[in-house]
């Protein structure tokens, strides 16, 4: 095949696709592109590992208290729902995994015993139960620690297991951009199925090797096949596929948000059906359940409701009555899907309810992620300009001198209040709204009635009015003061 | 292989010292002047505008800082990317300052930050202000324990 006729091709593509865009098309293409935007992020990891360990104990004060709860967090949610999984791409943490790679040629495989996203569920719960019990948006020195132990685990896991294990199996900050990526406007894919078919050395799984056989481009170490690959569950916008294949078929293409992610039926490479991936499943309900406990855990009502809970139970020691609230509320939500999923049963000719759950717990990944993306947005929104007298007083400290000008600490706000909560509104609405859609979806692709997606709609309903509530209560902020 | 675990074990090494050398911070509370909070209107302090006195006292001696005629007050939380309250805190008496115009826009764990100049040289003392409540009927809560 003449790889210029196939480029010729592409060329027709224009606007919808990223990487055939003028200068980012060509940024997004260059070799190097990801490991510039992962040295960025790296040395702004730097300085939040520094100022985590040598800086103010003061979250409002310090680059490790405001970076990663303020601004990567709202980055993240933003580029999701506007670009894409580009965290993922600049990720820092792979930088060392890149190095342990080198240093150690790892050959094991991921264990068969840590199947699919199990440890990355079980880091995903215990890491937000420690940020409500030790109030790690509060601690620059917890924060740092956190970031220390991410980069080190990158390092030993992917020193050990061979592919992109820790991405795969073990990174949380992934499994949540992953379902995140669900709502995104792009998604990385092929452009002419029929190239695909005729191609013989499959380059974007399989890697590029030079005449003596050495590995010169990886292929997807995710294992998502190219042309076989469906939206952008566990793609991590690497673009190592881009870069493989021989013929220019793959792109960064835009597309409608869910509309390729929807049937739990269709077999996606790397994944299988989504309908038989418990893992999976459990993964979007943990991700919805602490989407709305995180939320819950900054607003007035929790320290009455966490005063209740003492009182009933007898218990002072507020780790053990987070515990106990997280676990009560995944319980919960386990037990509105299976209700769900049983009146379903009961109201439409379907196989039985493990059925039904298995195929409508991913709608409420839309919802889940409204939530998320509301509190995280609320936060950037009402905290962006923070970063200026931050870094205003970090050159000031560190040399002295108001080169960048005195601290003007009264910058906060990037939005008036008004205008941030009715844009978190609208995000949390938007979820609830790509929520109905996946229903609506489901039910057409079953043949199911109104009647029978009820309890889903209901459940929805419910959970969005919930979201509703807890963006109309006080904030309330208590943590570890003065470190 | 033996080379590799060895510069794996350098590396982690290297890595979990540099924590230990973390008793050195940057930008913490000047050491020469210390702030005690006297007393908040209203008491418990709760959301809305708030009165706020407090004394400033040397350090080493414990005598009152007197004669800064006023001084510049920042309110904040514990959580990053609220906006502060900034306003100033003018002497009432021997070292008792009190705030003018400072508003709890929040409820949750405050800091007071106090700047100023005494003796030529700028200083910045914090003082903690915990529980402030959204209402009235918000309970007590101390970090680490929920108390009935």
């Amino acid at each position: 095949m003449n790889r210029t006729t196939v480029l010729g091709s592409t060329s027709r593509q224009g606007w919808g696709e990223l990487t055939q865009w003028p200068l980012l098309g060509w940024v997004l293409r260059w070799r190097h592109a990801r490991t510039t935007a992962q040295t960025v992020l790296l040395l702004l990891a730097g300085l939040v590992l520094y100022d985590g360990f040598f800086g103010p104990s003061l979250a409002p004060k310090n680059l490790a208290g405001t970076l990663p709860w303020v601004h990567w967090r709202g980055f993240v949610v933003l580029a999701l729902l506007l670009a894409g999984n580009l965290f993922c791409f600049a990720c820092p943490f792979m930088l060392p995994r890149r190095l342990a790679q080198q240093l150690f040629r790892p050959t094991r495989s991921w264990p068969r015993w840590l199947p699919g996203k199990w440890v990355a569920v079980t880091l995903l719960v215990g890491f937000f139960w420690a940020y409500e019990a030790f109030d790690l948006w509060a601690s620059p020195l917890l924060t740092a620690w956190v970031a220390l132990a991410y980069f080190v685990a990158a390092f030993v896991i992917d020193g050990f297991f061979r592919g992109a294990a820790f991405c795969k199996h073990v990174c949380p900050i992934g499994q949540f951009n992953f379902v995140g990526s669900l709502l995104s406007p792009t998604e990385v894919r092929i452009r002419d199925a029929s190239m695909c078919q005729r191609c013989r050395t499959k380059d974007c799984i399989r890697g590029r090797f030079d005449a003596n056989q050495r590995l010169v481009q990886r292929g997807c170490e995710l294992g998502l096949y190219q042309p076989a690959k469906i939206g952008n569950l566990d793609c991590t916008f690497c673009l190592d596929c881009l870069h493989a294949c021989p013929y220019g078929n793959v792109g960064i293409r835009w597309r409608l948000p869910l509309k390729t992610e929807m049937d739990p039926e269709t077999l996606r490479s790397g994944i299988g059906h989504l309908h038989t991936r418990p893992d999976w499943a459990t993964l979007v309900l943990v991700l919805v359940a602490l989407g709305f406990l995180n939320a819950f855990g900054m607003v007035s009502p929790v320290y009455r409701f966490l005063e209740w809970l003492s009182q009933t139970l007898h218990i002072s020691s507020e780790p053990a009555l987070l515990a106990i609230v997280f676990v009560g509320a995944l319980a919960a939500l386990a037990l509105a899907i299976g209700l769900a999923s049983q009146l379903t049963r009961v109201l439409a000719p379907v196989p039985g309810p493990r059925w039904v759950a298995t195929r409508f717990v991913y709608t409420l990944a839309p919802l889940g992620f409204g939530m998320w993306s509301a509190h995280y947005l609320f936060h950037f929104f009402t905290g962006a300009l923070t970063l200026l007298p931050l870094a205003q007083q970090f050159v000031l400290d560190l040399t002295g001198q108001a080169i960048l000008g005195q601290p003007a600490w009264h910058l906060a706000s990037l939005l008036p209040i008004a205008t941030t909560t009715d844009l978190v509104l609208i995000v949390l609405a938007l979820g609830y709204f790509g929520s109905l859609v996946w229903t609506m979806q489901l039910a057409t692709r079953y043949r199911l009635g109104l009647l029978a997606i009820l309890p889903w709609i209901g459940l929805q309903t419910g959970l969005f009015v919930v979201g509703i509530w807890l963006l109309g209560q006080p904030m309330e902020m208590r943590g570890t003061l003065l470190g | 292989m033996g080379t590799r675990w060895t510069v794996l074990l350098i590396i982690l090494s290297l890595v979990s010292l540099v924590p230990l050398t973390a008793a050195c911070r940057r930008g913490e509370a000047t050491a020469s002047v210390h702030v005690e909070v006297v007393a908040i209107d209203p008491s418990p302090p709760t959301v809305g505008p708030a009165t706020v006195r407090f004394r400033l006292q040397d350090s080493t001696e414990g005598k009152p800082v007197v004669g800064l005629g006023t001084v510049e007050v920042e309110g904040t939380m514990s959580h990053a990317g609220m906006e502060p309250v900034i306003t100033t805190a003018r002497e009432e008496e021997d070292g008792v300052y009190v705030t003018e115009g400072f508003t709890f826009t929040m409820g949750g764990d405050w800091i007071l930050i106090v700047r100023g100049t005494w003796n030529g040289q700028r200083f910045e003392a914090r003082a903690e202000i915990p529980n402030v409540r959204s209402s009235a009927a918000t309970p007590v809560h101390q970090h680490g324990t929920v108390r009935p």
